[in-house]
């Protein structure tokens, strides 16, 4: 009877293995996105992204490990998503209008080697992957497609809560090259105390095409998922579209066209030599790398957002602009 | 017996990963006080009301009439305990909103009352099912991960077991038993997405319950009883309870999974006293770790006092149980891990039966 049972003993001993986390096989993704959740929970970061990277830059990535992605990007963008979204609930008064650049600037705070903007813009990246399964992508809007996570610059290709998450890892790349270049003043509302540099084309740079691209995105992500939510951060966010939402594709225009909305003012004309018009922003501005790459045009409109953000006038007697010099 | 065992070890390995649902909680439908204080194994040793809903075999070894006309379980996790030693309450008190839930990240709260009076004569047993649950699982704060329970049970269950080889005058037992169930559920466990989050409210819960569905389930079991002397046996035990799983129809609630069990044990009385050992082998067609599966246990039981310490899922369970004819109180804790992975996450839970009780 022992020898039965030893026997026993010995056979399911040697047939298993112990799970692994390296995302092939159903249990091992399950483990591995449960264990990057776990690191995050501890304020790892970066065991976060070690854990799901390698997951992610897989063939066995999917739309989970692309949320996971950004969500441990999101963990080194000091993105505290509950308390982040009642803060915009409890502001309402600061979306409206150019408080709301100081605003981002309070909640993320940031020094040029702490990588939260940088962790923003990352996190964008991995959520424009996580696409609607079925849907058909148009290839001209897509970028990174020699990776195993395409993205779509199109905010209706990708699945909601992609779109839900974009708000805030995108308020966290402007919010902290606010700090970074507005070198906004704790004491006076965080109004800025130096304009943004991005004024010209030729004065746009990565951070100056990672700033434009993260406010165009966000303005997408709100516009695609405001209505699912409610209450208090529905009107925030609904605030927040109302102000910005047709003002930056204006701006967007006007840096298009070289023109300058405010002759006596500090608004710069975008020194743009391809003077098209482009009504909307062009898509390739929503990426921060299509955006340097492309024609004048995407760097021209990226100039027209930044001179509306540092010195737009006021539009219909608001005040748009981040308060400043 | 050594064929016997290798033939039903590939059954098994054949049967593994089966089930059509990807389990991190392996859940129970009954969590019994004294087979959870022995660390979750029963299989080949239960003999007691528990085999109604854990082995059916095990009612060929009742030896008595008996009523439990009052049996309640309460369990909760560490983190609600902690809460309330603290001062701080559930946090729950103010209704459930998205404050709330950011005062939940990062911890397991969880919460269960099993009621499950029960009746049992020899070879039969009957018993109904009221069990109620509520828990939160909230991890990542970066990009909330948060589970939420919420989830209503009720049943009823019959077993008949019967002896086989007692019949034929053997000094050794084989047992055979076979269940059934009726159960109506309400709810179950629901992963939240961050945009649900957002906007999450007391009425959310009503969302997460869902309505009510019906659904039936069949319990198989056996054991085999070896016995070495009049002091010492050795049993071996099989139960596949909830065959197929117990689905509810159309409504939303959580289906009961199917749970394929072996295991094995040992019992030496000395006097007064009665050593149990047993170990278990349990969800055998879930899809999961598979270090998950193993449940360890001894008990010490004397007249009106019994110790009980094991390990389930590798983590470690201990009891004390006390019998005074007509009523029993049993305490114990144990872990049970609520991720994928043994190890990744255990949730420590304490549990307090108490039980009113007639036999005869």
């Amino acid at each position: 009877m022992l020898r039965a049972y030893a026997l026993f003993f010995a056979l399911f001993a040697a047939s298993c293995s112990a799970p692994s986390l390296d995302g092939s096989t159903p249990l091992s993704k399950r483990a591995a996105l449960e264990a990057t959740s776990n690191a995050i929970n501890f304020g790892d970061c970066f065991t976060a992204l070690q854990v799901i990277e390698p997951i992610y830059e897989s063939a066995n990535t999917d739309n989970d490990t692309r949320l996971m992605m950004a969500s441990a990007y999101g963990c080194h963008a000091n993105i505290n998503l509950i308390p982040l979204a009642l803060s915009l609930s409890e502001n309402t008064d600061r979306l409206v209008g150019g408080d709301f650049w100081g605003l981002l600037a309070e909640l993320f705070p940031s020094t040029s080697d702490d990588r939260v903007a940088e962790s923003g813009a990352l996190a964008n990246d991995a959520l424009m992957a996580a696409t609607i399964p079925g849907w058909p992508l148009v290839p001209a809007n897509l970028i990174n497609t020699n990776t195993f996570n395409p993205g779509s610059l199109i905010k209706s290709d990708r699945i909601t809560d992609a779109n839900f998450y974009m708000i805030f890892t995108s308020m966290a790349t402007i919010g902290a090259l606010n700090n970074r270049y507005g070198t906004p003043d704790a004491a006076s509302n965080y109004d800025q105390t130096v304009r943004l540099p991005w004024r010209t084309a030729d004065d746009v740079d990565t951070d100056g095409c990672m700033y434009a691209s993260a406010v165009l995105n966000l303005v997408d992500a709100i516009d695609q998922t405001s209505a699912q939510t409610t209450g208090a951060l529905q009107v925030a966010l609904e605030s927040i579209s109302a102000t910005f939402g047709t003002s930056i594709q204006s701006a967007c225009d006007i840096g298009c066209q070289n023109l300058d909305p405010d002759l006596v003012g500090e608004w710069q004309a975008s020194g743009c030599t391809v003077t098209t018009a482009c009504a909307l922003c062009p898509t390739a501005l929503r990426n921060r790398d299509t955006c340097m790459a492309a024609t004048d045009q995407t760097r021209c409109a990226a100039a027209g957002i930044i001179n509306f953000i540092n010195d737009s006038p006021d539009v219909a007697g608001l005040q748009v602009a981040w308060p400043g010099p | 017996m050594a064929r016997a065992l290798v033939a039903s070890f590939i059954l098994i390995q054949s049967l593994a990963s089966t089930s059509a649902f990807a389990e991190e909680e392996l859940r129970e439908l009954f969590r019994g006080a004294r087979a959870q204080a022995m660390g979750g194994a029963s299989v080949a040793v239960v003999n007691d009301e528990e085999a109604l809903f854990l082995n059916p075999a095990g009612i060929a070894g009742l030896t008595k009439y008996g009523v439990q006309y009052f049996a309640s379980d309460f369990e909760v996790s560490s983190d609600v305990v902690n809460s309330f030693l603290n001062g701080g309450g559930t946090g729950l008190a103010g209704g459930l909103s998205s404050d709330t839930i950011s005062s939940f990240m990062g911890k397991d709260t969880y919460g269960r009352v099993q009621i499950t009076p029960t009746v049992l004569m020899t070879n039969f047993a009957f018993g109904v099912l009221l069990d109620g649950q509520a828990a939160v699982y909230a991890k990542n704060p970066a990009l909330p991960n948060v589970t939420v329970g919420y989830q209503t049970t009720t049943g009823i269950q019959a077993a008949y077991g019967v002896s086989v080889l007692k019949r034929r005058r053997s000094k050794h037992d084989l047992r055979v038993g076979v269940g059934a169930k009726m159960l109506w559920r309400r709810g179950g466990y629901r992963k939240l997405s961050a945009l649900e989050l957002t906007s999450i409210s007391a009425d959310s819960l009503s969302s997460i319950a869902g309505g009510w569905g019906t659904g039936y389930g069949v319990d198989l079991g056996v054991q085999y009883v070896n016995t070495i002397n009049q002091k010492f046996k050795v049993n071996w035990g099989m139960a596949w309870a909830n065959i197929g799983d117990v689905t509810f129809g159309s409504s939303d609630a959580d289906p009961v999974a199917g749970n394929l069990s072996m295991g094995v044990g040992s019992t030496l009385e000395t006097g007064k006293a009665k050593i149990t050992l047993a170990y278990d082998y349990r969800h055998m067609t879930a899809d999961t770790d598979y270090r998950k599966r193993n449940h360890f246990g001894a008990e010490l039981a004397l007249p009106i006092l019994s110790l009980s310490a094991g390990l389930n899922q590798w983590n470690l369970a201990y009891g004390v149980g006390f019998d005074a004819w007509l009523f029993r109180i049993t305490a114990l804790s144990y872990a049970e891990e609520i991720d994928p992975l043994l190890s990744q996450d255990a949730s420590r839970r304490w549990m307090l039966k108490i039980a009113l009780k007639a036999g005869f």
